[in-house]
């Protein structure tokens, strides 16, 4: 099958996983009980209780409301965010937009430099490189994510002063429009350099520490399976036409060895999502992470569910770059049956 | 085979690849020259509204000339900033005091009424409150705008009262006017008159200075929506058109709030634009507050020994917050709904000598150095600031010995007991409360067993609203009163909203005294009448506890020293912006 017509199948595939998703999240919302507790204030009476019940349609049935808060998504009405009184449609592309900025930088950090590295320390085997890159992928794989970012922080914010809290200065935010709610990505729609540099300087710390775990997975995976294919006979054959190292590497060697690669960085993208969390409220990061902290620990539901919906699309994404991306690697690989 | 699929790629590929490589080359520095360029702007300045007005000064974006007020906080109105729609001690009560006004307020130093909106404070004296303090007139100041240009007339206020009265939103504070306002009524455009449907003698002080008598703009809302019975305003839960010295110019939800000054406010104007920074993460309060990106947090006692010892940042004590940390009793526990394991009958609070012990075993020392990190003291029923208050009053000490002597007389030291407390999770003061209370009564008697129930805050707040309350106790701090009827009312008084839930009729030696008693000192207007039967409520409900009152928390204010002009009054709710300089 062609990769086009795979990838048009998938995504022909995905409103259907996103139904089951909805019934998922929406039934395990519901385990623990109605939604109605954020709405409440501690000393309300009962009437209160029911007028809000009613206000936010959670005195119906179950399925009802299961009908009504479905028929919502189709409307783009995702419920009423109760941690920060607005409707969660409204919030949450602003809060994705935050999230994608710091998430798609890490990823590039996470990749290409983990592959990078990976090469650089498979290829010169048990040498100084090799041990130095290594202590780069355990010391990511191993430090606590909220410790080493509060490391960081102190380091570049408090002590350096290389890096500022927070997405952006909120004077020069105020001064450009917001197409896209990328805000670098803004600032140079608008061609405002003083926006643009805020932006970066905003951005480059929370990325690297965002992207730090990742890369070290990537690294160590990228390592291994390239001393494994070094072994390989194509590589001796390679070398034993006479190509320079260089060349038997970067052309032959690195290719294969990105197979087991990419399958980690499906799974990287996942930590990414994770670290996101703890990376967003250390850092002052106003994205989906630290909103949904927020949510969760308060016990918002209609944000909590909105939250699941996302992340599950991003992961089906995900998952079909990186299978798309084997049959790219790899011609042998057959898509679809 | 694989060669030339290798080939293929590598033909076209080597030269296609490395324009890429050399773009991301490019890119990589480009960031490293941008970071490098803006921290060096960022080191040349102090804040990031300096920043701000450095690098976009010329463009005159209001607020870009004076310097910015950061204060962060730990959320956002989660009702929004309408007055009609905000919580009692929430934070969107916060808001609604910078931006909006109300007909008096309180000084900053003391707790001495200001006229504001109103030009005289009424008084029976100045002829503004009838001869039976049922009536109050008060004669509205001229010239004064709203944010959206218009002006202030008594027509506005009665539009604010009666569209907050209404509304009667759930979530909202309609009930602090309807307990108490007969009718309102525009004698004139200037003169706004409010008839009480009894003599109050708190009715200044926390009915006319509390938010939800806020006075908003009539034309605003109007324009915006207007006024339904039961259903909030979008508009006003957003916005805010108020005639405040700031006013509310951008809401990023859970990020920011930016205020600027209001360039025609009536009085003094602000010194400086203000924002709000949401700030979930304690660590990142901390960092920025070292960092000088935030010139005021909201204190949480785990921050002081964090930030003692740094030269730049103030520890300011002064007083006590109105909300005191206290644990309830529960004496009407349905049978059917008791949690699981506890083994107390329903009526086990009904005993007043149950409750003393529990007073008596609960370790006040323990939780004001972990709970509070030392900044609390131990409590009498009102707090400190308030009227009545008494430092000679009866407080409860841990008195091992005398516990132990009321659970024998009770007659539970031998039998024991296994008993829940409930307790919002992740709230830094009221876990410990919980904490210590099972430490000190399981030191106590090994046969005794407490339970810490700890359920984030939606399921807190939907136990509460039920009725019979489903736990044997709970944990909370106090709503912030600023006259002592409201409090006792509503935590001591048997009909008053806990008494019935809580079912201190049950309880009571005499409740009708204490009813009686509270009612008296919340119509009478003489200060020492007051004062006297707030003292002898104080020594009855001491013998006759309903609550643990476990610490009154200190006033700790954590500031940058660049701040001048620091001042805070507990019964503001919050530190107002208005009145801060930086230096």
């Amino acid at each position: 099958m062609e990769i086009r017509e795979y990838v048009v199948r998938r995504l022909l595939k995905l409103p259907l996983l996103l139904f089951l998703v909805s019934v998922l999240v929406f039934g395990l919302s519901r385990i623990g009980g109605s939604p109605i507790g954020i709405y409440l204030e501690h000393d309300m009476t009962h009437e209160q209780v029911v007028e809000l019940e009613e206000r936010f349609g959670l005195d119906e049935s179950l399925p009802e409301q299961y009908v009504a808060w479905l028929g919502g998504l189709f409307r783009g009405d995702l419920g009423f965010s109760a941690v920060s009184a607005a409707p969660v449609a409204t919030v949450l592309p602003e809060k994705l937009a935050a999230s994608l900025e710091l998430s798609v930088l890490a990823a590039f950090i996470a990749f290409g430099l983990g592959i990078g590295l990976g090469t650089f320390g498979g290829a010169r085997r048990d040498r100084f490189a090799d041990h130095a890159t290594r202590v780069i992928a355990v010391s990511g794989a191993s430090l606590p994510l909220f410790w080493f970012a509060l490391l960081v922080l102190i380091l570049f914010y408090l002590v350096l002063g290389w890096a500022p809290l927070g997405r952006s200065d909120p004077y020069l935010y105020g001064q450009i429009v917001h197409p896209t709610g990328l805000y670098s990505v803004d600032a140079l729609l608008n061609g405002h350099w003083p926006a643009f540099v805020d932006a970066i300087r905003h951005l480059w710390l929370p990325a690297l520490v965002l992207g730090y775990e990742g890369l070290a997975t990537i690294t160590r995976v990228m390592r291994s399976s390239l001393v494994d294919e070094l072994q390989e006979d194509y590589v001796d054959l390679a070398r034993s036409k006479g190509l320079p190292e260089r060349f038997v590497i970067k052309r032959h060697a690195r290719r294969n060895a990105l197979m087991p690669t990419v399958t980690v960085m499906g799974v990287a993208f996942g930590l990414l999502l994770q670290g996101s969390v703890v990376v967003e409220l250390i850092f002052q990061w106003p994205g989906l992470g630290r909103w949904i902290a927020t949510a969760v620990l308060r016990g918002d539901q209609a944000t909590i569910m909105a939250f699941v919906l996302v992340a599950a699309v991003i992961f089906l994404l995900a998952n079909l770059a990186v299978d798309v991306a084997y049959a790219y690697l790899d011609r042998r690989v057959v898509l679809g049956e | 085979m694989m060669v030339t699929t290798d080939r293929r790629g590598q033909g076209s590929g080597s030269t296609r690849r490395r324009i890429p490589s050399l773009l991301a080359l490019l890119m990589v520095l480009a960031l490293l020259a941008a970071a490098c360029v803006g921290g060096e702007a960022a080191q040349s300045t102090d804040g990031e509204g300096d920043q701000a007005a450095a690098a976009g000064g010329d463009e005159g974006g209001g607020g870009g000339d004076v310097g910015t007020f950061v204060h962060a906080l730990g959320g956002e109105p989660t009702t929004g900033v309408d007055p009609a729609a905000v919580s009692a001690g929430s934070y969107g009560d916060r808001v609604v005091i910078q931006v909006y006004e109300f007909l008096v307020d309180i000084a900053p130093d003391g707790p001495d009424l200001l006229p504001m909106l109103a030009t005289e404070v009424p008084t029976q004296e100045n002829g503004l409150v009838s001869e039976d303090g049922l009536t109050y007139t008060f004669p509205i100041r001229e010239g004064i705008t709203f944010h959206d240009g218009t002006d202030l007339t008594a027509d506005d206020v009665k539009y604010s009262w009666d569209r907050v009265i209404t509304m009667d939103l759930p979530e909202g504070q309609a009930g602090t006017l309807t307990e108490i306002v007969e009718s309102t009524r525009v004698v004139d455009d200037l003169t706004f008159e409010v008839t009480l449907t009894e003599p109050a003698a708190w009715f200044l002080t926390s009915v006319v200075n509390s938010v939800p008598a806020a006075v908003v703009s009539q034309d605003a809302v109007e324009e915006n929506g207007g006024v339904a019975a039961g259903e909030p305003n979008e508009f006003m839960r957003d916005n805010a058109v108020g005639t405040g010295p700031h006013q509310l110019v951008s809401w990023q939800r859970n990020e920011q709030m930016t205020f600027e000054r209001f360039e025609d406010y009536w009085g003094e104007p602000a010194a400086l634009d203000a924002r709000w920074e949401v700030v979930v993460d304690d660590a990142a309060t901390v960092l920025g507050l070292r960092g000088g990106d935030f010139d005021l947090v909201e204190p949480v006692p785990q921050f002081i020994p964090e930030v003692e010892g740094d030269e730049n940042i103030v520890i300011d004590e002064s007083g006590f917050l109105l909300e005191p940390l206290h644990l309830a009793f529960n004496l009407r526990i349905p049978e059917e709904a008791m949690p699981e394991g506890d083994t107390i009958p329903p009526d086990f609070f009904h005993d007043a000598r149950v409750r003393r012990a529990f007073n008596y075993a609960f370790d006040y020392e323990a939780f004001i150095q972990a709970g509070l990190g030392g900044q609390g003291a131990p409590a009498t029923y009102l707090p400190p600031a308030l009227l009545g208050y008494d430092p000679d009053a009866p407080k409860y000490e841990q008195d091992l010995a005398e516990a132990e002597r009321l659970f024998r007389e009770a007659g539970w030291w031998d039998e024991g007991f296994t008993v829940s407390v409930l307790v919002e999770a992740g709230n830094p003061t009221f876990s410990p409360v919980g904490l210590i209370l099972k430490d000190s009564l399981e030191a106590l008697n090994p046969n005794f067993n407490v339970n810490v129930v700890e359920v984030a805050e939606a399921q807190f707040d939907e136990a509460h609203a039920q009725d019979p309350f489903e736990y044997p106790m709970w944990i909370k701090n106090g709503d912030p009163f600023r006259d002592p009827h409201q409090l006792m009312f509503t935590y001591f008084h048997p009909d008053g909203p806990w008494g019935q839930t809580l079912g201190y009729r049950e309880g009571y030696e005499d409740p009708d005294q204490i009813a009686e008693l509270i009612e008296e000192a919340g119509r009478s207007t003489d200060v020492e009448e007051r004062e006297r039967l707030y003292g002898e409520l104080l020594r009855l409900l001491h013998d006759d506890p309903m609550w643990i009152w476990a610490a009154d928390e200190a006033n700790v204010q954590i500031y940058r020293d660049e701040v001048q002009d620091f001042v805070y009054n507990p019964l503001w709710i919050m530190p107002r912006w208005r009145y801060y300089d930086k230096g």
